[in-house]
């Protein structure tokens, strides 16, 4: 067992290597026993190839003395092997578990101790008030190819399984299933936002399935055609105020913290992934109606994105809906003014796509989809993007899910920025 | 394919568990998942003898048994130790808070949870526990 041991802003980071069998257990206790209890620690898991129960009962016994000292434990990028054993214990809803280990440090140092004051800024869409909460680098991990959706080219081959981790925030195409022929030909639009995976299946009813996995779980997989997942927490927490009486479209407030990150942000790559605790005053949805399969390709060969096939695959709002609701959108957007040289230009390609139905200038490009509910929580009270989102989740009623046009309006939102600093290829399969 | 391995009285002896299942598993084509569930069941046994069944350190304390035939693979763990069904021992209650988890219990939990037939005989004052595991496909 190779265990060594770092601190990220303010985080203790432990990367266990090897086997967490009763030896290794030891090793863990020996190396960890001087140290404080007070910081927040991550052990992260993603060089462990075994757990066995000595292994569980050290992790145990962290989380009780973290839970004794009152400081945060979590851990990070368990393999599927481990996080089975880990379920089987029962242990995997009480300790926080991560993608990763940046994702951890993203979340346990963003929940200490409240940043005051902000940087604001008043735009043509609204008032903005910046708060500095991560450094690490943002990205964004891609899965699959939208071209495949779009040009109705989805074959059982192209689909992946995606495992639920209960901080992911990502969106796609994809459905809930056990058997490919259950879930491929209803695959739909879906997304993970605080510890929840959303999905509107294509089986002709437009009712969208709603679902809290109780934890990371390896048995809960989404199968996927395509998917982008925001990665590495957010940089900045936004509170974002449209004037009164003139709400603000969700193109306005991408143009508007595109063109702010410009003078803002050294580190602005013309791409921003973003995840909003946003107060609806009129969403415009857009679905996909029926599951991208090449088998059903349309018989004209051109994408389901044409004009002559639009109607029949896309179900798009004229008139606004659910106006007055909470909705938690998670999206990313492409600043077409900006340098992009920086970014892998195939794999931006692959997360964007010109919808018909998306009115305004192009000087953006937006991908963005959003999960509705009425009565939720007032915002407010942290900094936290995650713990705002999951207070909606938890205490709202849930109404709807769909693919967010541009064009839906915002009275006020909070909004996690990350600056995406690259776009990479996601392995997680 | 059948397999055995002999177990010294030493915790020194549990390092052995890995190399031996990992060639096991090779030769008899196990799955990844089918070989993590045996490297545990057989980890988490051995390691009870040899910490619980009273052997004196050195001597020989227990032999595991390994075979694959028609797509199930036993595994029979036979022990010198004192009597000792692990199999009466009650499951843990693994909805607990982790504040009121008892210690013990959860290596035969996960045992339990990772077969699917368990056996225990007392045959001429040696333990014999047998486990099956339908493999996958």
């Amino acid at each position: 067992m190779k265990i060594s041991l770092r601190e990220e802003n303010g985080v203790r980071v432990a990367s266990l290597a090897g086997r967490l069998d009763g030896f290794g257990a030891k090793e863990a206790e020996q190396k960890l026993a001087g140290e404080k209890v007070t910081s927040p620690l991550v052990i992260d898991c993603a060089e462990l190839s075994y757990l066995s129960s000595a292994g569980v009962r050290f992790l145990l016994g962290v989380q009780k003395a973290a839970a004794a000292a009152g400081s945060p434990f979590s851990l990070a990028a368990l393999q599927p092997f481990c996080a089975s054993v880990l379920e089987m214990s029962g242990l995997s809803g009480m300790i926080p578990v991560y993608a990763s280990a940046d994702d951890a440090v993203q979340a346990m140092q963003a929940g200490g101790a409240a940043i005051e004051g902000g940087d604001r800024r008043e735009t043509d869409a609204g008032t903005f008030v910046f708060h500095t909460v991560g450094s690490t680098a943002g990205t964004i991990d891609i899965l699959g190819d939208i071209a495949n959706v779009i040009e109705c080219a989805i074959t059982p081959e192209l689909v992946a399984g995606k495992p639920f981790f209960e901080t992911e925030y990502s969106l796609g195409l994809g459905a809930l299933g056990g058997a490919p022929e259950d879930y491929l030909p209803v695959m739909g639009e879906a997304m993970m936002v605080a510890g929840t995976m959303v999905w509107l299946p294509t089986d002709g009813n437009d009712t969208p399935d709603y679902m809290i996995p109780r934890k990371a779980s390896t048995s809960v997989v989404l199968h996927t055609g395509f998917n982008a997942s925001i990665r590495g927490g957010f940089n900045e927490f936004v509170e974002f105020t449209a004037a009164p009486g003139r709400p603000a479209s969700v193109r306005e407030i991408y143009r508007a913290l595109f063109d702010l990150a410009k003078t803002r942000r050294a580190d602005y790559r013309g791409v921003l992934g973003l995840a909003l605790r946003a107060e609806i005053a009129g969403a415009f949805g857009a679905g996909i109606t029926k599951s991208p399969l090449l088998v059903n390709r349309p018989t004209n060969g051109k994408m389901i994105t044409d004009a002559s096939n639009y109607d029949e695959w896309f179900e798009s709002d004229k008139t606004p809906r659910n106006e007055g609701t909470t909705a938690l959108i998670c999206g990313a957007g492409e600043d077409l003014t900006a340098d992009l040289s920086q970014i892998d230009q195939d794999r931006l390609r692959r997360m964007f796509y010109i919808n018909p139905a998306n009115k305004g200038a192009q000087n953006e490009v937006l991908h963005n989809h959003a999960v509705f509910f009425r009565n939720a929580p007032q915002p407010g009270g942290t900094r936290d993007m995650d713990v705002e989102m999951r207070r909606v989740v938890d205490e709202g009623e849930f109404v709807d899910m769909r693919h967010l046009l541009d064009q839906t309006t915002v009275n006020s939102a909070l909004i996690g920025v990350s600056y995406v600093q690259e776009v990479r290829e996601d392995s997680k399969r | 394919m059948k397999a055995a391995f002999d177990f010294l009285s030493d915790r020194a002896e549990l390092a052995k568990i890995e190399p031996f299942t990992a060639e096991f598993g090779e030769a008899a084509g196990l799955s990844a998942k089918d070989l993590f569930a045996l490297q545990i069941v057989v980890e988490e046994l051995v390691t009870n003898v040899v910490d619980y069944g009273g052997v004196p350190v050195g001597e020989h304390a227990a032999r595991v048994e390994l075979a694959t035939a028609d797509g199930i693979l036993t595994i029979v763990i036979t022990d010198r130790g004192r009597e000792y069904n692990p199999l009466l021992r009650e499951d843990p209650d693994v909805t607990l808070p982790a504040e009121q988890r008892p210690i013990g219990g959860l290596g035969v939990h996960f045992c339990k949870k990772l077969t699917d037939t368990q056996s225990y005989a007392r045959v001429d004052g040696q333990n014999v526990l047998t486990l099956t595991k339908n493999l996958s496909v």
